[in-house]
């Protein structure tokens, strides 16, 4: 019976993204990655002269860490889903209150699901192109299976640790800050005791490749499963139903009826800080401590700019989280168009993530005790989201997370994304702090994204 | 007046195809169009009302064209969705506000106020809609398609979910509303209350026009509505 369910969540999450666009560009994506990450690697070695491959595994370990984070925070919206409170979606998740199946059980099938399509849809593809890239060199090596394990090991981690989080922050907001606490002051105590970030048995499984350290991350993957299976309860649906009714937030004010919707909408669904804290902050947050802990940055040598970059790209995500929400109530019935269904989400992330940047590249600036960059990195920061959400919605419409698996949106992002960044850290290089070039940047930015809503408003508008 | 004229329309889907459908409806009448399950009455409203395309045809709607410009079509008309899925996060009030600013309506605190009492919404005009039964939803959806007193409303599928009772209610009130000169296309698989309320049907199955006429013509043959609509669609079997 559970087997089943695992089966036919797998079964559906695939043909729901076939139906967005066609097999072929959905099946190709796995190939795609491979080919992509196997060209990357043979530029880098290139460039780079030489790779250091472990210091490589240890950064996709601890990113592979963060992407399970982002993709766990389904523990936020998976109640709406199972009571059907949004539209007419139809996906089995919603439909399997109806069925003999433990609450617990269901959930649990989706963040497996979940995980199995990430492996097999991303860090095996991923994996494989690396160590083709590496094999052209004759640098592969038997770390590649111990990388494997290790980002297996490392996503599942995160994804059920932010599960937990997440379902935690909606169950009880106490326990959840409790919580958060506690886990912060641990990590601070591990990092203070081992100096580096990578303390998670998945980490030392790949540094040390013991046997002890890979029972230890199973063992901790087993404990989060047993945990996020205890945090669900049986009654979730109903014991966390506190207020049937609320006071309304008026319309009839100046405001922008669609914007004021959004806001209500995650008021409502998060207490208006879960969306922009799990799709953006702690996402951001979390790479800013990986990286300020690692060689990278000075082998990379960006400083603040790099963060303007990770904001300016993980940023998506908050609109993302907007547009799929909303995107399940009917609206086809009233003289809405796309316009005005998508810009004022546009304008909401953008102020969300904007603030939420300012906030990470101040405390960044007071680390390094250098705010004589803070300034460009939040005109770039702004320039990049203006630009990401425009091409992000051009390419992939009202189905963002679904969309961008398919190998044309797939490269169509990195050829319209990847010279932008490629163009801000080279003028970045020639002119630091030239207030014509960042003004130049931003209205650059400004006016591509103006072109890409503009063509995405024509290309999604399209009726049955 | 006519205030819907839709020539040639057709539509195909995988299992079904709406086959050269022609309609011209004017002012004052509250039209029904029956059929089974699967017969293309939802498609229909869909492309009169420009939410989905039809592949042939040319439509004018309150002299609007929908399949140019749905919006301004939408502008004009109301429409209840076969559906009930209003934003979930949004109380009662809120999302009747919301439309109100969507189609600029003046006086909208009255007009709110006045839906909410005549639906007896009012111990839910404060709940979140995704609280709501799905009688009450439907409510809401009614309020939302007549707000803004539109000359013409569609409605797919009218008094589906709701209790006997704003049953007999909506169906006064929609005789009411087409007596002062409006028109209601409707459709239904609910044979008695097309055959309550309507001033003229039509009976559709498989996209194709069985039947078009008043409900007196539809009895002459038969004693009653049901009998010459089962012995209708038997027969094209």
């Amino acid at each position: 019976m559970k087997t089943n369910l695992l089966y036919y969540f797998i079964k559906e999450e695939m043909r729901l993204h076939v139906s967005l666009t066609n097999s072929k560009n959905y099946y190709s994506y796995p190939f795609t990655l491979i080919c992509f990450f196997a060209g990357i690697t043979l530029a880098s070695h290139y460039f780079f002269s030489g790779l250091n491959t472990i210091k490589i595994g240890e950064y996709f370990i601890s990113l592979l860490f963060v992407g399970g984070i982002m993709s766990g925070t389904f523990g936020l919206f998976a109640r709406d889903f199972l009571e059907r409170r949004f539209g007419d979606i139809g996906r089995l998740f919603q439909n399997s209150l109806l069925l003999p199946i433990k609450l617990g059980t269901i959930f649990l099938t989706a963040a497996l699901s979940d995980t199995f399509f990430y492996i097999f849809w991303f860090i095996l593809p991923v994996l494989l192109g690396y160590s083709i890239g590496l094999a052209v060199f004759a640098l592969a090596s038997f770390d590649l299976i111990y990388l494997a394990i290790s980002s297996i090991f490392s996503f599942t981690t995160g994804l059920l640790l932010s599960f937990i989080f997440t379902v935690i922050f909606q169950r009880s907001k106490f326990v959840f800050t409790l919580l958060t606490l506690a886990t912060v002051g641990f990590c601070t105590f591990l990092y203070s005791k081992f100096q580096t970030f990578l303390f998670f048995p998945f980490s030392i499984f790949y540094i040390e490749k013991s046997f002890s350290s890979f029972l230890m991350s199973l063992l901790l993957i087993i404990l989060f499963i047993l945990f996020a299976y205890l945090s669900i309860g049986r009654e979730y649906t109903t014991t966390i139903r506190k207020k049937e009714t609320r006071t309304s937030i008026s319309f009839q004010k100046r405001l922008n009826p669609y914007i004021l919707k959004d806001f209500i909408d995650m008021k409502r669904t998060g207490d208006l800080l879960a969306k922009p804290l799990f799709n953006v902050f702690i996402p951001s947050v979390l790479v800013l401590l990986l990286f300020l802990h690692s060689s990278l940055i000075d082998y990379l040598n960006f400083g603040i700019l790099f963060f303007s970059i990770i904001i300016g790209t993980l940023g998506t995500q908050m609109l993302n989280s907007l547009i799929s929400s909303d995107s399940m109530a009917y609206y086809n019935h009233l003289p809405i168009s796309l316009k005005d269904f998508i810009l004022p989400k546009m304008k909401l992330s953008l102020l969300i993530c904007f603030l939420e940047s300012l906030i990470i590249l101040f405390f960044y600036s007071y680390y390094t005790k250098d705010f004589s960059q803070m300034l460009e990195a939040a005109i770039i920061t702004l320039g990049l989201l203006i630009y990401n959400f425009a091409l992000s919605f051009y390419l992939t419409g009202l189905h963002p997370n679904e969309n961008i698996m398919h190998s044309k949106s797939f490269l169509l992002y990195l050829i319209y994304f990847v010279p932008v960044l490629t163009l801000v850290t080279f003028l970045n290089a020639l002119f630091p702090t030239n207030l014509y070039y960042l003004f130049g940047f931003l209205l650059t930015t400004a006016l591509m994204g103006k072109l890409y809503l503009t063509l995405g408003i024509k290309k999604w508008s399209v009726r049955e | 007046m006519e205030l819907i004229k839709a020539e040639g329309i057709e539509k195909e889907y995988e299992h079904f195809k709406i086959q050269n459908f022609s309609l011209t409806l004017s002012e004052g009448k509250l039209f029904g169009i029956l059929g089974p399950n699967g017969s293309g009455k939802s498609t229909i409203i869909k492309i009169l009302t420009g939410q989905i395309l039809p592949s042939k045809g040319n439509i004018d709607v309150l002299g609007t064209n929908p399949i140019r410009d749905p919006i301004k079509t939408k502008e004009k008309i109301g429409i209840i969705p076969e559906q009930e899925s209003p934003p979930s996060f949004l109380t009662v009030t809120e999302y009747l506000e919301f439309i109100a600013k969507v189609r600029k309506l003046s006086h909208a605190k009255t007009k709110i106020h006045h839906w909410l009492d005549f639906l007896e919404l009012k111990t839910e005009k404060d709940s979140i809609i995704k609280n709501l039964s799905r009688g009450t939803k439907q409510k809401v959806l009614f309020a939302q398609a007549f707000i803004h007193e539109p000359k013409l409303v569609f409605i797919d599928e009218p008094l589906v979910n709701l209790d006997p009772l704003v049953q007999k209610k909506m169906k006064s009130f929609l005789q009411e509303y087409v007596a002062k000169g409006n028109t209601i296309l409707l459709s239904t698989h609910i044979l008695s209350t097309a055959e309550e309320i309507c001033d003229e049907i039509c009976i559709l199955k498989n996209g194709k026009i069985l039947f078009r006429g008043s409900i007196s013509e539809s009895k002459k043959e038969k004693k009653n509505l049901e009998d010459f609509f089962v012995e209708l669609i038997e027969n094209e079997n």
